[in-house]
């Protein structure tokens, strides 16, 4: 998508519109967006015409849902939610599977940014039954969900934080100008120098056969595919958060120095902070909220159904294969860990204080290192489902 | 990919150069912090960091896209 000019012609064009058009306007602002947006989705994106039309029924299904379950909403607003997210969602489920398993009719329901644009259809959804957003305007939704630099890899929008920044735009200064510069170069360098660099010798390079598949080589290749992942993934982040600021659209940060994380917790509030805020407030709050209603008295059960529940769908919202819901389920499984343990570690820690009092510096700073490093290799470790498709790894482990 | 000794030369000068920055930096930095503020030293690192990332995305590119014949010392 950066690397194509429409990308910048457009980019160029949507500058020049919001200079013009006073930020009062911000229907005219979002359409602006929408607008532009659909053209170099189309014109970069090359999508066919049937998943363009799945695209366009999809974005068009959410506003219409939200005004025919208006009164339902007042008395049920759950059941509404998930009514407008239904069609959504099984177009969703049934194209992703069709995709990994490439049914060729009902492929054409999967198109490139539909996961994306499931949980900004799922945020705004809920967020106008629990009540946060009163009647959301279709013309920034559709820009909510068209949104160019940030249709692809995102970060992704809340409504709110969209429809905010239309109408009070960033400041461009000299500050401003330094910081977009260099963030376009610094995610330039992490896509087109550090992940060439590093690829070939990660998990990628297991998959394909071009380096040998020893116990050595797979640790080796899971921490250096930890690398690629980030470089990759947060390159384009910073691009479009860069380019999305260049027209005065302020965009959330998405990662915030994951791999120096002390935990799983930790590390999933460092990584696609974007997604897994989503993952926190809509999808583990009300699966564990729904749970407690039913078992109240189990509120360990609670918590391991929720963490499951949440991982399942993350796994499967990263792909439809068994390997995407395993890493997903890997990383429940220390989120349950880490939630049973932390009591226990905090009452010890508590008494080690009293004992030896407030100093220990040293102790504590062996232990955030030790931590650190732990979560490193943990998270590293589980890229090895999240890349290495089951049968190849089951073939493979047979040494 | 051929590693000549110029080629480890230069590495080791501009790692050496890069750490003997920073040194001399960390050292004098109650005398380095006098000069600018917390803001304008921020921008001053980003424009820094900025020039050289062009110049690293620019021999990358250079090296990716070139035939390495093209590159005979001081015939490039």
């Amino acid at each position: 998508m950066f690397e194509n000019g429409w990308f910048w012609a457009a980019l160029l064009i949507l500058f020049a519109t919001f200079h013009v058009v006073d930020p009062r306007h911000t229907r005219v602002r979002a359409a602006a967006l929408g607008l532009i947006s659909a053209v170099v989705l189309v014109v970069v994106l090359d999508i066919d015409p049937w998943s363009l039309a799945v695209l366009a029924a999809a974005v068009a299904c959410v506003p219409v849902g939200l005004h025919l379950t208006r009164s339902l909403a007042k008395e049920r607003p759950n059941a509404a939610a998930l009514v407008v997210l239904a069609p959504v969602l099984a177009a969703w489920i049934t194209g992703k599977l069709a995709f990994a398993l490439e049914l060729t009719p009902a492929r054409a329901l999967f198109f490139v940014g539909f996961s994306f644009f499931l949980i900004k259809a799922w945020t705004t959804i809920k967020d106008v039954q629990d009540g946060r957003l009163q009647r959301p305007d279709p013309i920034v939704f559709v820009a909510l969900s068209l949104c160019f630099p940030t249709y692809v890899a995102g970060p992704m929008h809340y409504y709110g934080e969209l429809e905010e920044t239309l109408r009070k735009p960033a400041r461009l200064d000299g500050s401003a100008i330094v910081d977009i510069v260099f963030r376009v170069l610094l995610g330039l360098f992490k896509i087109r120098v550090l992940t060439p660099l590093l690829k070939p010798l990660s998990l990628d390079a297991l998959a394909t056969g071009e380096v040998a598949f020893t116990p050595v080589t797979l640790v080796g290749a899971s921490i250096v595919y930890s690398a690629v992942i980030w470089s990759d993934f947060s390159g384009y982040s910073d691009l479009a958060i860069a380019t999305t600021r260049a027209v005065g659209v302020r965009t959330p940060e998405n990662f915030a120095w994951p791999y120096a994380a002390t935990s799983v917790r930790d590390f999933w509030q460092r990584w696609h902070i974007t997604f897994s805020r989503v993952l926190t407030s809509y999808v583990f709050v009300p699966v564990t909220r729904a749970l407690t209603r039913k078992m109240a008295d189990k509120p360990r059960v609670v918590m391991v159904l929720g963490y499951i529940a949440t991982f399942l769908f993350c796994g499967y919202w990263h792909g439809a294969t068994a390997n995407f819901l395993i890493w997903g389920l890997v990383h429940a499984l220390a989120f349950i860990a880490y939630d049973l343990y932390r009591p226990w570690a905090t009452k010890r820690r508590l008494k080690h204080r009293a004992a030896r009092g407030a100093s220990g510096g040293g102790r504590a700073l062996a232990i955030r290192g030790a931590s650190i490093a732990g979560t490193f290799l943990f998270v590293s470790l589980a890229w090895i489902f999240f890349v290495l498709p089951l049968p190849v790894l089951v073939e493979k482990l047979r040494w | 990919m051929v590693i000549t000794p110029r080629d480890a030369i230069f590495v080791a000068i501009f790692l050496g150069g890069l750490v003997a920055s920073v040194v001399v930096l960390v050292l004098a930095r109650k005398r380095v912090a006098r000069f600018l503020t917390r803001h304008e030293w921020t921008i001053a690192a980003k424009l820094g960091a900025t020039l050289v990332l062009a110049f690293l995305l620019l021999l990358f590119g250079l090296a990716m896209e070139l035939p390495a014949e093209m590159f005979i010392y001081g015939r490039f």
